[in-house]
């Protein structure tokens, strides 16, 4: 048998680092800065036009008085959002087409689906447009079979793409509650403008390394959601890299990342209800709280109290106890499943710890539910919710 | 375009930035091409690793591996769902030309193997196979245990073992 080593290894010669790439990252870094910063001015200007409009004509849109039959209607409109990573902004225009149908199409200001790799390295703005048909499934749901790519005018298939998840197509259920649409990649779509939060600004927490163990304000979703957390509590090194999650736990948080998690606290946005088969699937249409805490209560893997209601950042939120019954079954990180996310590893508790957890549905932004999960051992549970409890109170939501 | 002169760019206390890219950006990019089997995704997932090591250069500098720190960026960043989107575009847009028979070679096959893994175990090899990590190495990057990680690569090496036996004939 070939060395596979080898085999990878000659493969893997066939790229070469461009010789600008560290220019290229520079550029990627100045250019990001930049466009946050024109967010923010159009952020401003955006809320002093609402206001003006507010106080000179129309008052606040009273959502119940749109008629029921012009609720498909409601699709049409532009729609944005922000990326997860890269801060990029998508707008999505919706139409009215023949025969009931809608026209929608998706812009990108700076994807990379069309540029030339001179462009890419050089860090310059390339817009792409992907446009498609869709019909609405009810009052409430729009289903796009496909959609077509700038320029070439290919078929796109846009939906999940895990083999059994490809008979999805792309689909958008409008939240009325909130007046969002929720796609079924985990993409929440805002009428109008992203509403930018003024805590994009806030510093994450200072708590990264024990040594340096002052308490911060922590941020995720952008700094769409914040709370404060000081010692015992340590931000795990994921919470830096995925803004739809943060992690925090009581032992050492970042030493090699062999950490010993006597008691975690988990804050999860957008996490869904188990599926069937493997533990971790890429994002679907969001669940509401609801939704979660029912499949949460109904899992014959899990012990849970009945919900009780409290209010978290002042958010009406359900609190459950949970606890693993003995023969759960388990993830392959070795964690009974309680919630599903798309970052591996997380949404899961040890077969021997008891957890709390807090559900409530975000009033606005770009995830609908957080789910806050405190974990630890028997032993020590009641010691981890009263450290984790400054921590809860401390939350705030600064979008919708 | 502007000429702008990165050598004074670099913000005070960055300078060490450019040491470590310079040590690692290749490895990333090569690793990235391997599990992605794209040039372009991998191009984009080790320069927005290295934007985001930028943006964090005075935490991340301190870490004890700061490396691990840009191929869990890399390797979750590839599961961004408008990544996603826009990389199944690219792909529509460019679809790869058929194989002709009697064209393909070792290299051929690694690719066309590494192709019909799972993305799990595309990962897992990549990083243990030729990275040369271990497996609570690997296990770290990818958020699971070691235990997983060996699941992974023997179920990956299952998979490529036809192939393998085919290119040492």
């Amino acid at each position: 048998m070939s060395d596979l080593k080898e085999l990878l290894d000659r493969e893997a010669r066939l790229v070469e680092a461009a010789p600008e790439a560290l220019e290229s990252v520079l550029h990627r870094r100045d250019r990001k800065r930049r466009n946050q910063r024109i967010a923010a001015g159009f952020v401003g200007i955006a809320v002093f036009v609402a206001a003006v409009w507010m106080v000179t004509d129309g008052g606040w849109l009273d959502r119940s008085e749109v008629p029921a039959d012009q609720t498909p209607s409601r699709f049409v409109d532009t729609w944005t959002s922000t990326e997860f990573y890269s801060g990029s902004s998508q707008t999505m225009t919706i139409r009215p087409a023949a025969d009931g149908a809608l026209d929608i199409t998706l812009h990108d200001d700076s994807s990379w689906l069309c540029s030339t790799r001179q462009n890419r390295l050089g860090g310059v703005d390339t817009p792409s447009t992907l446009t498609g048909t869709g019909r609405l499934l009810d009052a409430t749901t729009l289903v796009v079979p496909s959609f077509q790519v700038c320029p070439s005018g290919d078929a796109l298939d846009v939906g999940p793409s895990t083999v059994e998840e490809r008979a999805t197509s792309y689909t958008l259920v409008l939240d009325v509650a909130t007046d969002r649409l929720f796609d079924n990649l985990g993409v929440a779509w805002h009428r109008g403008a992203t509403p930018e939060n003024a805590a994009d600004t806030t510093t994450e927490c200072e708590i990264l390394e024990p040594q340096v163990g002052s308490p911060g304000t922590c941020s995720m979703l952008r700094g769409e959601v914040t709370f404060r957390a000081a010692e015992p509590w340590f931000a795990h090194l994921d919470s830096y890299i995925d803004p739809r999650l943060f992690v925090l736990t009581s032992g050492p948080g970042l030493q090699g990342r062999l950490v010993t998690m006597d008691a975690t606290i988990e804050i999860l946005a957008n996490p869904n209800p188990l599926p069937e088969g493997p533990c971790y699937r890429y994002p679907r249409l969001p669940a509401s709280a609801e939704a979660l805490v029912q499949a949460i209560r109904s899992n014959p893997d899990l012990g849970v109290t009945v919900p009780v209601a409290e209010r978290v950042g002042r958010i009406d939120a359900l609190r459950m106890d949970v606890a693993p019954v003995p023969g759960a079954s388990r993830c392959p990180n070795g964690g009974v499943p309680v919630v599903s996310t798309s970052n591996s590893g997380w949404g899961t508790m040890g077969p021997a710890e008891l957890g709390r957890l807090y559900v409530l549905d975000l009033p606005g932004g770009s995830a609908r539910t957080l789910v806050i999960m405190i974990m630890a051992s028997e032993a020590a549970f009641e010691r981890a919710v009263e450290a984790a409890a400054p921590v809860v109170e401390s939350f705030e939501f600064h979008a919708g | 375009m502007e000429e702008i002169a990165y050598g004074d760019a670099m913000e005070a206390g960055q300078a060490d930035f450019a040491d470590f890219f310079r040590a690692e950006y290749q490895t990333l990019l090569r690793a990235m091409y391997l599990i992605s089997g794209s040039r372009d995704e991998a191009e984009e997932l080790a320069q927005d690793a290295f934007v985001k090591a930028l943006e964090r250069w005075d935490r991340v500098r301190e870490m004890d591996n700061p490396a691990g720190y840009l191929y869990r960026t890399a390797v979750n960043t590839r599961s961004s769902v408008a990544r996603r989107l826009r990389l199944a575009a690219q792909r529509a847009l460019a679809p790869r030309p058929p194989d002709v028979i009697g064209e393909s070679d070792d290299r051929d096959q690694i690719r066309r193997g590494l192709a019909t893994l799972p993305g799990s175990q595309r990962e897992a090899i990549v990083l243990v196979e030729w990275l040369g990590l271990t497996d609570a190495e690997a296990g770290r990057v990818l958020g699971v245990s070691a235990g997983a990680v060996r699941v992974r690569i023997s179920r990956a090496k299952a998979s490529l073992r036809p192939l393998m036996e085919r290119s040492s004939v």
